[in-house]
Protein backbone atom coordinates (compact mmCIF):
# COMPACT_ATOMS: atom_id res chain seq x y z
CA UNK A 1 0.00 0.00 0.00
CA UNK A 2 1.29 3.30 -0.97
CA UNK A 3 2.33 5.68 1.72
CA UNK A 4 -0.35 8.34 1.68
CA UNK A 5 1.39 10.63 3.92
CA UNK A 6 4.18 11.27 1.53
CA UNK A 7 1.88 12.00 -1.30
CA UNK A 8 -0.03 14.72 0.40
CA UNK A 9 0.27 18.16 -1.06
CA UNK A 10 0.30 19.61 2.39
CA UNK A 11 3.80 20.31 3.35
CA UNK A 12 4.90 18.31 6.16
CA UNK A 13 5.90 20.01 9.30
CA UNK A 14 9.12 19.02 10.73
CA UNK A 15 9.35 17.50 14.13
CA UNK A 16 8.43 19.95 16.91
CA UNK A 17 11.34 21.66 18.23
CA UNK A 18 10.42 22.58 21.79
CA UNK A 19 11.17 26.13 22.45
CA UNK A 20 13.01 26.58 25.65
CA UNK A 21 10.96 28.39 28.26
CA UNK A 22 12.56 31.58 29.46
CA UNK A 23 14.20 31.16 32.89
CA UNK A 24 13.51 34.74 34.18
CA UNK A 25 10.94 34.74 37.01
CA UNK A 26 8.54 37.60 37.41
CA UNK A 27 8.31 39.14 40.90
CA UNK A 28 4.95 40.64 41.52
CA UNK A 29 4.59 43.65 43.80
CA UNK A 30 1.71 42.08 45.70
CA UNK A 31 3.79 39.02 46.40
CA UNK A 32 6.54 41.20 47.73
CA UNK A 33 4.13 43.13 49.96
CA UNK A 34 2.59 39.98 51.31
CA UNK A 35 5.95 38.46 52.17
CA UNK A 36 7.19 41.67 53.75
CA UNK A 37 3.97 42.00 55.70
CA UNK A 38 4.02 38.48 57.09
CA UNK A 39 7.69 38.62 58.02
CA UNK A 40 7.41 42.08 59.52
CA UNK A 41 4.36 41.03 61.46
CA UNK A 42 6.06 37.92 62.81
CA UNK A 43 9.16 39.93 63.64
CA UNK A 44 7.06 42.64 65.30
CA UNK A 45 5.11 40.05 67.28
CA UNK A 46 8.32 38.45 68.49
CA UNK A 47 9.89 41.80 69.32
CA UNK A 48 6.84 43.04 71.15
CA UNK A 49 6.71 39.79 73.12
CA UNK A 50 10.29 40.17 74.24
CA UNK A 51 9.93 43.90 74.82
CA UNK A 52 6.87 43.22 76.98
CA UNK A 53 8.95 40.84 79.05
CA UNK A 54 11.67 43.47 79.27
CA UNK A 55 9.37 46.27 80.45
CA UNK A 56 7.65 43.90 82.88
CA UNK A 57 11.03 43.16 84.33
CA UNK A 58 11.71 46.89 84.54
CA UNK A 59 8.41 47.38 86.29
CA UNK A 60 9.20 44.63 88.80
CA UNK A 61 12.55 46.27 89.39
CA UNK A 62 10.91 49.66 89.92
CA UNK A 63 8.42 48.14 92.35
CA UNK A 64 11.20 46.42 94.23
CA UNK A 65 13.22 49.65 94.45
CA UNK A 66 10.16 51.52 95.65
CA UNK A 67 9.43 48.88 98.27
CA UNK A 68 13.03 48.97 99.44
CA UNK A 69 12.93 52.74 99.69
CA UNK A 70 9.61 52.62 101.54
CA UNK A 71 10.92 49.99 103.93
CA UNK A 72 14.01 52.12 104.61
CA UNK A 73 11.73 54.93 105.87
CA UNK A 74 11.91 55.09 109.64
CA UNK A 75 8.69 56.15 111.31
CA UNK A 76 10.45 56.28 114.66
CA UNK A 77 12.91 58.84 113.28
CA UNK A 78 10.06 60.87 111.84
CA UNK A 79 8.23 60.87 115.18
CA UNK A 80 11.43 61.86 116.95
CA UNK A 81 12.00 64.76 114.57
CA UNK A 82 8.35 65.87 114.70
CA UNK A 83 8.28 65.74 118.48
CA UNK A 84 11.47 67.76 118.74
CA UNK A 85 10.23 70.26 116.17
CA UNK A 86 6.91 70.65 117.95
CA UNK A 87 8.59 71.15 121.30
CA UNK A 88 10.99 73.64 119.75
CA UNK A 89 8.11 75.54 118.12
CA UNK A 90 6.22 75.66 121.40
CA UNK A 91 9.30 76.88 123.24
CA UNK A 92 9.99 79.42 120.51
CA UNK A 93 6.40 80.64 120.69
CA UNK A 94 6.64 81.21 124.42
CA UNK A 95 10.05 82.85 124.08
CA UNK A 96 8.70 85.23 121.46
CA UNK A 97 5.77 86.07 123.73
CA UNK A 98 7.89 86.52 126.82
CA UNK A 99 8.41 89.95 128.27
CA UNK A 100 10.74 91.44 130.78
CA UNK A 101 8.88 92.67 133.84
CA UNK A 102 11.87 94.67 135.09
CA UNK A 103 11.74 96.49 131.71
CA UNK A 104 8.10 97.33 132.37
CA UNK A 105 9.02 98.66 135.79
CA UNK A 106 11.89 100.65 134.35
CA UNK A 107 9.65 102.13 131.65
CA UNK A 108 7.13 103.02 134.32
CA UNK A 109 9.83 104.57 136.49
CA UNK A 110 11.06 106.63 133.56
CA UNK A 111 7.55 107.82 132.84
CA UNK A 112 6.71 108.70 136.42
CA UNK A 113 7.41 112.27 137.49
CA UNK A 114 8.85 113.11 140.90
CA UNK A 115 5.69 114.58 142.38
CA UNK A 116 3.70 111.42 141.74
CA UNK A 117 3.26 108.42 143.99
CA UNK A 118 1.73 105.12 142.96
CA UNK A 119 -0.50 103.76 145.67
CA UNK A 120 -1.18 100.48 143.99
CA UNK A 121 -0.46 98.87 140.68
CA UNK A 122 -2.18 96.00 138.98
CA UNK A 123 -1.17 94.39 135.75
CA UNK A 124 -3.05 91.94 133.59
CA UNK A 125 -1.73 90.16 130.55
CA UNK A 126 -4.34 89.98 127.80
CA UNK A 127 -3.53 86.90 125.71
CA UNK A 128 -0.14 87.42 124.13
CA UNK A 129 -0.97 90.87 122.89
CA UNK A 130 -1.16 93.52 125.55
CA UNK A 131 -0.45 94.33 129.15
CA UNK A 132 -3.14 96.30 130.91
CA UNK A 133 -1.83 98.34 133.79
CA UNK A 134 -4.05 100.03 136.26
CA UNK A 135 -2.29 102.33 138.67
CA UNK A 136 -3.75 104.24 141.53
CA UNK A 137 -1.84 107.49 141.50
CA UNK A 138 -1.53 110.38 143.91
CA UNK A 139 -0.18 113.81 143.06
CA UNK A 140 0.09 117.14 144.79
CA UNK A 141 -1.73 119.24 142.21
CA UNK A 142 -3.74 119.24 139.04
CA UNK A 143 -0.70 120.58 137.21
CA UNK A 144 1.24 117.50 138.21
CA UNK A 145 -1.64 115.35 137.03
CA UNK A 146 -1.68 117.05 133.64
CA UNK A 147 2.09 116.86 133.37
CA UNK A 148 2.07 113.17 134.34
CA UNK A 149 -0.60 112.44 131.78
CA UNK A 150 1.44 114.26 129.15
CA UNK A 151 4.58 112.32 130.00
CA UNK A 152 2.70 109.03 129.70
CA UNK A 153 1.07 110.08 126.44
CA UNK A 154 4.38 111.07 124.93
CA UNK A 155 5.91 107.69 125.76
CA UNK A 156 4.63 106.12 122.56
CA UNK A 157 7.39 103.57 122.25
CA UNK A 158 6.01 101.48 125.09
CA UNK A 159 2.58 102.83 125.99
CA UNK A 160 -0.12 102.55 123.34
CA UNK A 161 -2.94 104.20 125.26
CA UNK A 162 -3.46 105.99 128.54
CA UNK A 163 -6.60 107.11 130.23
CA UNK A 164 -6.95 109.04 133.46
CA UNK A 165 -10.09 108.24 135.43
CA UNK A 166 -11.66 108.72 138.86
CA UNK A 167 -9.93 112.00 139.48
CA UNK A 168 -10.62 113.15 143.03
CA UNK A 169 -9.48 116.15 144.98
CA UNK A 170 -9.41 115.58 148.73
CA UNK A 171 -7.69 118.85 149.56
CA UNK A 172 -9.48 121.01 152.06
CA UNK A 173 -8.37 123.73 154.43
CA UNK A 174 -8.54 121.56 157.56
CA UNK A 175 -6.54 118.81 155.88
CA UNK A 176 -3.66 121.00 154.79
CA UNK A 177 -1.59 119.76 157.69
CA UNK A 178 -1.64 116.26 156.35
CA UNK A 179 -0.71 117.18 152.81
CA UNK A 180 2.88 116.13 153.37
CA UNK A 181 1.79 112.58 154.13
CA UNK A 182 -1.21 112.17 151.88
CA UNK A 183 -1.18 113.81 148.45
CA UNK A 184 -4.52 115.45 147.73
CA UNK A 185 -5.17 114.59 144.07
CA UNK A 186 -5.69 110.98 143.20
CA UNK A 187 -6.66 109.29 139.99
CA UNK A 188 -6.52 105.95 138.26
CA UNK A 189 -4.32 105.60 135.22
CA UNK A 190 -5.23 102.85 132.80
CA UNK A 191 -2.25 102.10 130.62
CA UNK A 192 -2.12 99.71 127.70
CA UNK A 193 1.24 98.33 126.68
CA UNK A 194 1.64 96.14 123.59
CA UNK A 195 3.68 93.08 124.50
CA UNK A 196 5.75 93.44 121.34
CA UNK A 197 6.99 96.83 122.51
CA UNK A 198 8.31 95.59 125.83
CA UNK A 199 12.03 95.19 125.38
CA UNK A 200 13.40 91.88 126.50
CA UNK A 201 16.67 92.50 128.27
CA UNK A 202 19.10 89.65 128.53
CA UNK A 203 20.31 89.88 132.06
CA UNK A 204 23.60 88.59 133.21
CA UNK A 205 23.28 85.14 134.68
CA UNK A 206 24.04 85.24 138.35
CA UNK A 207 24.77 82.22 140.43
CA UNK A 208 22.64 81.76 143.52
CA UNK A 209 25.66 82.09 145.76
CA UNK A 210 26.73 85.34 144.02
CA UNK A 211 23.37 86.93 144.70
CA UNK A 212 23.39 85.90 148.35
CA UNK A 213 26.98 87.09 148.82
CA UNK A 214 26.26 90.42 147.11
CA UNK A 215 23.17 90.89 149.22
CA UNK A 216 25.02 90.12 152.43
CA UNK A 217 27.88 92.42 151.47
CA UNK A 218 25.47 95.24 150.67
CA UNK A 219 23.56 94.85 153.90
CA UNK A 220 26.70 94.67 156.03
CA UNK A 221 28.38 97.67 154.37
CA UNK A 222 25.50 100.04 154.51
CA UNK A 223 24.01 101.33 157.70
CA UNK A 224 20.38 100.76 158.40
CA UNK A 225 19.56 104.44 158.09
CA UNK A 226 21.14 104.99 154.72
CA UNK A 227 19.61 101.78 153.47
CA UNK A 228 16.13 102.79 154.50
CA UNK A 229 16.61 106.23 152.99
CA UNK A 230 17.76 104.81 149.71
CA UNK A 231 14.85 102.43 149.62
CA UNK A 232 12.54 105.26 150.50
CA UNK A 233 13.84 107.27 147.57
CA UNK A 234 13.26 104.35 145.24
CA UNK A 235 9.84 103.93 146.68
CA UNK A 236 8.94 107.55 146.19
CA UNK A 237 10.01 107.75 142.62
CA UNK A 238 8.22 104.61 141.64
CA UNK A 239 5.98 102.89 144.10
CA UNK B 1 -7.86 30.95 36.02
CA UNK B 2 -6.53 32.42 39.32
CA UNK B 3 -3.10 31.13 40.26
CA UNK B 4 -2.69 29.31 43.53
CA UNK B 5 0.00 31.69 44.74
CA UNK B 6 -2.39 34.57 44.91
CA UNK B 7 -4.50 32.83 47.53
CA UNK B 8 -1.53 32.20 49.72
CA UNK B 9 -0.41 35.83 49.36
CA UNK B 10 -3.82 37.11 50.32
CA UNK B 11 -3.80 34.64 53.21
CA UNK B 12 -0.46 36.00 54.38
CA UNK B 13 -1.76 39.56 54.28
CA UNK B 14 -4.86 38.57 56.21
CA UNK B 15 -2.75 36.67 58.72
CA UNK B 16 -0.49 39.67 59.15
CA UNK B 17 -3.44 41.94 59.76
CA UNK B 18 -4.89 39.39 62.15
CA UNK B 19 -1.64 39.17 64.12
CA UNK B 20 -1.38 42.94 64.23
CA UNK B 21 -4.93 43.35 65.46
CA UNK B 22 -5.07 40.49 67.91
CA UNK B 23 -1.55 40.49 69.30
CA UNK B 24 0.74 43.36 68.38
CA UNK B 25 -1.68 46.21 69.02
CA UNK B 26 -2.83 44.93 72.44
CA UNK B 27 0.78 44.20 73.32
CA UNK B 28 1.76 47.75 72.45
CA UNK B 29 -1.09 49.03 74.59
CA UNK B 30 0.06 46.78 77.40
CA UNK B 31 3.64 48.01 77.00
CA UNK B 32 2.44 51.61 77.17
CA UNK B 33 0.44 50.83 80.29
CA UNK B 34 3.45 49.17 81.91
CA UNK B 35 5.66 52.09 80.97
CA UNK B 36 3.12 54.47 82.51
CA UNK B 37 3.16 52.33 85.64
CA UNK B 38 6.95 52.41 85.65
CA UNK B 39 6.86 56.19 85.37
CA UNK B 40 4.45 56.35 88.31
CA UNK B 41 6.63 54.03 90.38
CA UNK B 42 9.70 56.06 89.50
CA UNK B 43 7.96 59.25 90.55
CA UNK B 44 6.86 57.62 93.78
CA UNK B 45 10.35 56.31 94.28
CA UNK B 46 11.77 59.82 93.79
CA UNK B 47 9.23 61.20 96.25
CA UNK B 48 9.96 58.57 98.87
CA UNK B 49 13.67 59.03 98.30
CA UNK B 50 13.28 62.77 98.73
CA UNK B 51 11.32 62.26 101.97
CA UNK B 52 13.93 59.80 103.23
CA UNK B 53 16.74 62.14 102.31
CA UNK B 54 14.95 65.06 103.96
CA UNK B 55 14.31 62.97 107.06
CA UNK B 56 17.94 61.86 107.16
CA UNK B 57 19.15 65.46 107.00
CA UNK B 58 16.71 66.44 109.74
CA UNK B 59 17.77 63.52 111.90
CA UNK B 60 21.37 64.60 111.35
CA UNK B 61 20.48 68.12 112.44
CA UNK B 62 18.63 66.72 115.44
CA UNK B 63 21.64 64.63 116.35
CA UNK B 64 23.85 67.70 116.05
CA UNK B 65 21.94 69.38 118.90
CA UNK B 66 23.98 68.87 122.01
CA UNK B 67 22.60 66.87 124.91
CA UNK B 68 22.92 69.93 127.08
CA UNK B 69 20.68 71.96 124.79
CA UNK B 70 18.20 69.11 124.49
CA UNK B 71 18.03 68.86 128.25
CA UNK B 72 17.48 72.61 128.49
CA UNK B 73 14.67 72.41 125.95
CA UNK B 74 13.06 69.54 127.85
CA UNK B 75 13.28 71.59 131.02
CA UNK B 76 11.88 74.69 129.32
CA UNK B 77 8.88 72.79 127.93
CA UNK B 78 8.68 69.59 129.98
CA UNK B 79 6.32 66.73 129.26
CA UNK B 80 4.57 67.31 132.55
CA UNK B 81 4.58 70.06 135.12
CA UNK B 82 5.01 68.99 138.70
CA UNK B 83 3.04 71.54 140.78
CA UNK B 84 4.97 70.75 143.94
CA UNK B 85 8.31 71.29 142.23
CA UNK B 86 7.12 74.59 140.80
CA UNK B 87 5.93 75.80 144.22
CA UNK B 88 9.25 74.76 145.73
CA UNK B 89 11.08 76.72 143.01
CA UNK B 90 8.86 79.75 143.60
CA UNK B 91 9.73 79.67 147.27
CA UNK B 92 13.45 79.33 146.49
CA UNK B 93 13.29 82.24 144.05
CA UNK B 94 11.44 84.37 146.61
CA UNK B 95 14.07 83.58 149.23
CA UNK B 96 16.84 84.36 146.79
CA UNK B 97 15.23 87.69 145.93
CA UNK B 98 15.01 88.52 149.60
CA UNK B 99 11.26 89.01 149.69
CA UNK B 100 9.02 87.57 152.38
CA UNK B 101 7.34 84.52 150.96
CA UNK B 102 3.69 84.37 152.00
CA UNK B 103 2.64 81.39 149.96
CA UNK B 104 2.11 79.86 146.57
CA UNK B 105 -0.52 77.61 145.10
CA UNK B 106 -1.37 75.71 141.99
CA UNK B 107 -4.48 76.52 140.02
CA UNK B 108 -4.11 73.61 137.64
CA UNK B 109 -4.10 73.63 133.89
CA UNK B 110 -5.89 76.17 131.81
CA UNK B 111 -7.87 75.50 128.69
CA UNK B 112 -6.26 77.08 125.69
CA UNK B 113 -9.69 78.21 124.55
CA UNK B 114 -9.63 80.86 127.21
CA UNK B 115 -6.38 82.15 125.90
CA UNK B 116 -7.37 82.07 122.28
CA UNK B 117 -7.68 85.53 120.88
CA UNK B 118 -10.37 86.26 118.36
CA UNK B 119 -8.09 87.17 115.49
CA UNK B 120 -5.30 84.66 115.94
CA UNK B 121 -7.14 81.40 116.38
CA UNK B 122 -5.81 79.34 113.55
CA UNK B 123 -5.01 75.71 114.03
CA UNK B 124 -1.27 76.02 113.49
CA UNK B 125 -0.99 78.53 116.24
CA UNK B 126 -3.14 76.34 118.44
CA UNK B 127 -0.78 73.43 117.84
CA UNK B 128 2.15 75.62 118.79
CA UNK B 129 0.66 76.59 122.11
CA UNK B 130 1.93 74.45 124.94
CA UNK B 131 -0.39 73.54 127.82
CA UNK B 132 -0.44 76.28 130.44
CA UNK B 133 -0.37 75.57 134.19
CA UNK B 134 -1.31 78.40 136.50
CA UNK B 135 0.17 79.23 139.87
CA UNK B 136 -0.35 81.97 142.39
CA UNK B 137 2.23 83.50 144.64
CA UNK B 138 2.08 86.08 147.38
CA UNK B 139 5.14 87.90 148.62
CA UNK B 140 6.04 91.03 150.51
CA UNK B 141 9.09 93.14 150.14
CA UNK B 142 10.61 96.41 149.10
CA UNK B 143 10.47 97.68 145.56
CA UNK B 144 14.07 96.69 144.69
CA UNK B 145 13.48 93.24 146.15
CA UNK B 146 10.36 92.82 144.07
CA UNK B 147 12.20 93.94 140.96
CA UNK B 148 14.86 91.37 141.73
CA UNK B 149 12.15 88.76 142.19
CA UNK B 150 10.87 89.44 138.68
CA UNK B 151 14.38 89.37 137.35
CA UNK B 152 14.95 85.96 138.94
CA UNK B 153 11.61 84.67 137.66
CA UNK B 154 12.77 85.57 134.16
CA UNK B 155 16.02 83.71 134.56
CA UNK B 156 14.33 80.49 135.62
CA UNK B 157 15.07 77.47 133.47
CA UNK B 158 11.40 77.10 132.58
CA UNK B 159 9.05 80.00 131.83
CA UNK B 160 7.25 81.65 134.73
CA UNK B 161 5.09 84.06 132.84
CA UNK B 162 3.37 86.82 134.77
CA UNK B 163 -0.33 86.70 133.90
CA UNK B 164 -1.48 89.21 136.44
CA UNK B 165 0.00 91.12 139.29
CA UNK B 166 -1.35 93.28 142.08
CA UNK B 167 0.98 95.49 144.05
CA UNK B 168 -0.30 97.41 147.01
CA UNK B 169 1.37 99.42 149.70
CA UNK B 170 1.83 98.01 153.16
CA UNK B 171 3.24 99.81 156.12
CA UNK B 172 6.40 101.77 155.51
CA UNK B 173 8.36 100.80 152.48
CA UNK B 174 6.92 97.35 152.15
CA UNK B 175 4.73 96.28 149.31
CA UNK B 176 2.42 93.30 149.04
CA UNK B 177 2.48 91.49 145.72
CA UNK B 178 -0.06 88.97 144.50
CA UNK B 179 1.14 87.20 141.40
CA UNK B 180 -0.55 84.91 138.96
CA UNK B 181 2.04 82.98 137.01
CA UNK B 182 1.90 80.46 134.21
CA UNK B 183 4.30 77.81 133.16
CA UNK B 184 3.93 75.39 130.28
CA UNK B 185 4.15 71.74 129.45
CA UNK B 186 4.60 70.14 126.05
CA UNK B 187 1.37 69.55 124.21
CA UNK B 188 1.25 66.45 122.06
CA UNK B 189 -0.87 66.27 118.88
CA UNK B 190 -3.22 63.96 120.79
CA UNK B 191 -3.76 66.72 123.35
CA UNK B 192 -4.52 69.13 120.52
CA UNK B 193 -7.07 66.78 118.94
CA UNK B 194 -8.68 66.11 122.31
Amino acid sequence: MADLSNSSFIPKRGPDKKRKASSTRQVYIFTLISYVAIFATLLGAGASYFYTKYVEKQKDQAIEELNNEISSFSEADLNRVLEFDRRLSQANGRLNASISMPSVFEALEAATIDTVQLESLSLTRENDETLLLSASVQTDSFDSTIFQRGVLERNETVISSISVENLTDSLSTDQEATVGQQLPISFTAEIEIPISSVPYVVTEELEVTDVVVTEQATSSDETTDTDSEGTNNDNETSL
Amino acid sequence: MIPKGLFSQIGMIILSVGIIITYIKPTFAEIKEIQDDIAVYERQFADVQSVNSDLSSKVARLESVTNNNRTKLSKYIPNEVDPIAVQRDLKLIAEEAGVIYRGAGSEGTESNNRRRSSNSADSDEETNLPSPHNFTMTVEGTYPQIKRLFSLLERNEYPLEVRSMDISKLEGIFLAVDLSLATYSYKTPEDVSN
